[in-house]
């Protein structure tokens, strides 16, 4: 409790103290993040032994499958494959996709022409589409890059989209009382305002990346990790199965946490958690 | 006390996620009739098809309509993939599927048994005509084949053995239809196709590929599996499922209009585009040439010898010889519907 009425009140003031309250924030924050998952977890362990069927196995003996994957080195094999067409895919798409939604955002030809595109794109039905590559790029690294392309560019398309469009206005007349040249207003003014949303839908278009690269290995040519998951399930190893997919949640969620830890780091430092 | 609640609420939801574990199923309980020489027989079955009506299934399609008309009422579910189909069945969604499933019998202990062999392994090994005359010229080369651990790829490991070649390396594509357009776009030189992707393949480059010689195989492409319960309890309405599938068999391999004309009676895959219907008789022709269909449902012979093919890609664990043919397959629907066929 605070007490007296003027003072200022200190972190926490207020709270009854108990078993959280000699623990710094930080501390507390990774507890619940770890409680989150730990509680996961258990409900997967728990539906494996119920069980809730018979292909889905317990939580212990996924980890014991993908701890072995790890160490035989099947995961380094699968995901060399895999990121090949991922890493070639997003890279066109970032250079590309900004370009895009920052044109569309400046002008407003472009974003007639544009916007419905990517729209449309955004709620294509991608598993339905994907087959349908081979026909043009056949069954190779191209089908896959085109694959990642298709799923991550319209979310990175429209998130800059957005972004120019969003740039305050009050910014923009301040460049303009300042007489700046509209390069200047773009490079100095817009860009800078807009590198949020427009590292947010990057940081988004990876992760739709990651499920275009494994779409395309389940659907067209199973190689890399796709090709894991296919083929324990024709094994019936659920566990290692399982263990495929998990490795696809547990990459795809640190790459997309440290391009968000960088995000802050560069164009947002004010959001940083102490 | 919240998370102990939360927890109590999570477990009652996976609870009721389970599947019933007293294998309720409508048949259950069902008054059997007599069963047998096409007279009728009270009861239910519910089929998980891993695949989409057309021309390849309109044989089952056939037979599970004169299963209704043998009074059994008959619930047909399509799945994408044969995979999810068989998970219906161990989930108890579906009765019976189609499917080769050792490795899952084997590897879960799951309660589904094989009863009947309705399709045999029917590819053919098609190479470019120039640069692949024989399979000497394919020692060192890329063959490509469905996935890793299926049908396909024992098949190659097994003209590897014959033919005393090694494939430089052996590549994957899903789908027949897929490494169909791969062969003509030359993506793929040398591969397995099936007999419609075989014809559409001659069709679009008559003289560019050709047909390499092949050993029997017989292994198992699609057989009858069942839920172990449903068929302890439902033995009448089993048998006659593989009664009436076995005769649509035997008529088509006799006459293969009879395909094209109990589409026609019974009103079976309406929306089959004109070229597609076109290729009806031809198909069941050539299908019926090939020795696809199983017309006697296979049996011990055919347990064993799948369990040498599909050792060679692991989806059947330890010395073949030595495996037990009940641990996989229920011989009894089987042997009533062949004495009732009277081809005992």
């Amino acid at each position: 409790m605070t007490g007296s009425g003027l003072a200022a009140p200190a972190v926490g003031a207020g709270r009854r103290p108990g078993a959280w309250g000699g623990l710094p924030r930080a501390a507390r924050t990774w507890l619940l993040r770890a409680g989150s998952v730990v509680a996961v977890l258990a409900v997967w362990e728990l539906g494996g032994r119920i069980p809730v069927a018979l292909t889905f196995p317990t939580f212990t003996a996924t980890a014991g499958a993908f701890g072995g994957m790890l160490a035989d080195g099947t995961f380094a094999g699968a995901y060399a494959e895999t990121i090949g067409p991922l890493l070639v895919g997003v890279a066109l798409t970032a250079i590309g996709g900004v370009a895009a939604g920052v044109a569309m955002g400046l002008s407003p030809k472009a974003e007639w022409l544009g916007v419905p595109v990517f729209v449309i794109l955004q709620a294509a039905p991608s598993a339905a589409i994907i087959p349908l590559i081979t026909f043009i790029y056949g069954i190779g690294f191209a089908a896959k890059v085109f694959a990642v392309i298709l799923l991550s560019t319209p979310v990175i398309v429209l998130n800059s989209y957005r972004g120019i469009r969003n740039t305050p206005v009050s910014l923009v007349e301040m460049s303009e009382a300042f007489l700046a040249s509209r390069w200047q207003r773009i490079w100095k003014v817009i860009l800078p305002a807009a590198s949020g949303l427009i590292f947010a839908g990057l940081r988004l278009g990876l992760a739709q990346g990651f499920t275009g690269a494994v779409l395309a290995e389940l659907l067209i040519t199973p190689t890399g990790v796709g090709d894991l998951i296919t083929f324990y399930r024709s094994q019936a190893e659920y566990d290692h199965m399982y263990a495929a997919i998990l490795s696809i949640i547990v990459v795809a969620s640190v790459t997309i946490t440290l391009l968000a830890r960088l995000e802050q780091r560069v164009f947002r430092p004010e959001l940083r958690t102490p | 006390m919240r998370t102990a609640a939360w927890f109590f609420v999570m477990t009652l939801a996976l609870a009721a996620c389970t599947p019933a574990g007293d294998g309720a199923s409508p048949g259950d309980g069902a008054p059997q009739g007599s069963g047998g020489d096409g007279e009728t027989v009270e009861g239910s079955v519910r089929v998980a098809l891993g695949d989409i009506e057309g021309v390849e299934t309109l044989n089952l399609l056939i037979a599970l309509e004169r299963v209704r008309e043998r009074g059994i009422d008959v619930e047909l579910t399509e799945f994408a993939e044969e995979d999810l189909a068989a998970e219906a069945v161990l989930g108890g969604q579906a009765d019976v599927t189609l499917g080769a499933p050792y490795a899952v019998i084997q590897e879960t202990g799951a309660p589904i048994r094989i009863i009947c062999q309705l399709q045999t392994l029917r590819f053919f090994a098609i190479a470019d005509a120039e640069a692949y005359p024989d399979w000497q010229a394919l020692d060192g080369e890329t063959f490509t084949v469905h996935s890793r651990g299926s049908g396909t790829e024992a098949m190659a490991l097994l003209v590897q053995q014959e033919e005393g070649i090694e494939f430089g390396e052996i590549s994957y594509v899903t789908g027949a239809e897929v490494r169909a357009t791969a062969l003509l776009q030359g993506n793929v030189r040398a591969t397995f196709l099936d007999i419609p992707n075989w014809n559409f393949v001659q069709d679009e480059a008559p003289d560019r590929f050709h047909e390499l010689p092949l050993p029997d195989i017989g292994a198992t492409d699609e057989a009858f599996v069942a839920n172990t319960e449903w068929l302890a309890a439902n033995q009448e309405v089993a048998q006659v499922l593989l009664e009436e599938t076995l005769n649509t068999w035997n008529s088509i391999i006799e006459d293969p209009n009879f395909a094209a004309e109990e589409r026609e009676r019974l009103g079976l895959a309406e929306d089959l585009e004109p070229e597609l219907e076109e290729q009806i008789v031809p198909y069941y022709e050539q299908a019926g040439a090939e020795g696809v269909f199983a017309t006697d449902c296979g049996g011990e012979e055919a347990a064993r010898t799948d369990f040498e093919f599909y050792s060679l890609v692991e989806q059947v664990e330890g010395d073949p010889a030595s495996l037990n043919v009940e641990d996989f397959w229920d011989l009894g629907p089987l042997e009533g519907a062949l004495e009732a066929a009277g081809s005992n």
